[in-house]
């Protein structure tokens, strides 16, 4: 049977109808979803805003490498000493002016083993100081720009994240990041970082190495709250960050930063 | 024309399957969110990741004991996980928690470095104590310098094994004459908590 030039044209609006029905149902559906999915996917986030900082006092951290201890089984990284979120560097400035670094398996056993300090036997020093590095949290982060496909970003509390289903491993962002911050997981194959443990601080408790620091040499709250250990610091004591000149502006600041230290 | 209407349906139907109903599998609920793409599950996924560390103020809520001798104390600011280990698992189920009682576990924080503050408590860990474990003398919960030692109430010969010559802790010189028979005649032995 021909179909007449009349029914054609019905035909035709009636199938351009139903396509406009057919995609607002799609969308009516989506909003249903995510109406009823908001308040899972909501954050009880007890922070409001990038007030968030963390700090740490060089004046205090006496390398018991205890916080990489933590940080690891708290976040299961892998223990392998090249792979680490957070690492304790030993810095030790001899009197004719030499510097020297190391960070024996990132200074999860602490520094006190014969084998560690062999090199240091006999040698003048004038200074010698641990100074614990983590990633900054940078405002201006370098990791997220540098991402192909958008795969780290920054939660609205400033806390920068990767999302493991998105990363391809390509490891832009491990280059791209001034203090070494991130590393590919070889397990997954995508890159991993510290997250200032993100599921502890969203339930208000302090991130792992925080709470398991002894001499208090790693800080952690809410700048805006006058009573918090961190705004009582940074108001009270002289705060530096890394490698200010890169203007990535971290969020991690440090007491008794020495020039030099990178 | 009949079947033409019900080709059509059938049609409608299938896309209907295929572009809105099984949409909803693979495409993330916050799609048409702003930000980047799945930002918001991915947030979530974090925020729900186990905890290995518990929340400190469980610790308390049944080793009062401890709890309290060691918040008076020099210790206070060194959490329970610190040389506990990770507890959440031990909350939860109960798992019985390890704890390094070895010297070198004393000596990560307390042998001497210089790369330590200088008022930090550091001892030469070779000089000091030889062999014995630092709990005998320095109670981890009330550490106190000098150490208050809690003596074991076991018989006169364990004062030997401290107080001898070669010791840790030496009787003095006019007592080598004494026989050790006589140790607890005229000293008191404090009782262990």
């Amino acid at each position: 049977m021909l179909i007449s030039r009349r029914d054609f044209i019905k035909g035709g609006v009636a199938g351009a109808v139903g396509g406009v029905v057919l995609y607002n149902t799609s969308h009516l559906m989506r909003t249903l979803a995510e109406t009823r999915s908001a308040q899972s996917l909501k954050v009880a986030s007890p922070i409001k805003g990038r007030s968030l900082r963390f700090v740490v006092d060089i004046n205090k951290c006496i390398g018991c490498g205890k916080c990489v201890k933590a940080c690891k089984l708290e976040n299961d990284v892998p223990l392998e000493p090249e792979f680490n979120r957070t690492w304790v560097e030993r810095y030790t400035i001899t009197r004719s002016g030499e510097t020297l670094v190391d960070s024996p398996n990132g200074g999860i056993d602490g520094f006190t083993a014969d084998y560690m300090n062999e090199k240091y036997k006999g040698l003048d020093i004038r200074k010698s100081f641990f100074v614990p590095k983590l990633c900054n949290q940078c405002e201006k982060p370098p990791c997220v720009s540098v991402c192909p496909v958008a795969a780290t970003y920054a939660t609205e509390e400033g806390v920068i994240l990767v999302d493991r289903n998105a990363c391809i491993g390509c490891r832009y962002c491990v280059q791209a990041c001034p203090y070494g911050a991130r590393f590919l997981d070889p397990r997954y194959k995508v890159v991993d970082k510290c997250t200032w443990c993100y599921h502890r601080i969203t339930k208000g408790l302090l991130p792992a190495c925080v709470e398991v620091c002894p001499v208090g040499a790693r800080m952690f709250g809410d700048i805006e709250d006058p009573n918090s250990k961190v705004s009582q610091v940074i108001r009270e004591r002289a705060v530096a960050v890394l490698k200010p000149e890169l203007g990535t502006e971290p969020m991690v600041y440090y007491v008794g930063l020495e020039k030099g230290v990178r | 024309m009949k079947h033409l209407v019900r080709a059509g349906g059938v049609l409608i139907a299938i896309l209907f399957v295929f572009f809105v109903l099984l949409r909803v599998i693979p495409v993330p609920e916050s799609f048409n969110a702003y930000g980047f793409y799945r930002e918001k599950e991915n947030t979530a996924e974090w925020a729900a990741r186990p905890m290995a560390y518990a929340d400190p103020i469980l610790c308390n809520q049944c080793h009062q004991t401890n709890h309290g001798s060691w918040s008076d104390s020099k210790h206070k600011t060194v959490s329970c996980e610190n040389c506990h280990g990770p507890g959440q698992s031990h909350v939860d189920k109960g798992t019985p928690v390890k704890i390094d009682e070895s010297r070198e576990a004393c000596a990560v924080c307390h042998s001497k470095l210089p790369s330590r503050p200088r008022d930090f408590p550091q001892v030469d860990m070779e000089q000091h104590g030889g062999k014995t474990e630092c709990k005998t003398c320095h109670s981890p919960h009330a550490p106190a310098i000098p150490p208050v030692v809690l003596h074991p109430e076991a018989g006169y010969s364990n004062c030997l094994l401290c107080h001898s010559a070669g010791g840790l802790k030496p009787f003095p010189a006019n007592h080598s004459a004494n026989s050790p028979d006589s140790c607890t005649s005229c000293h008191s032995v404090k009782r262990s908590v």
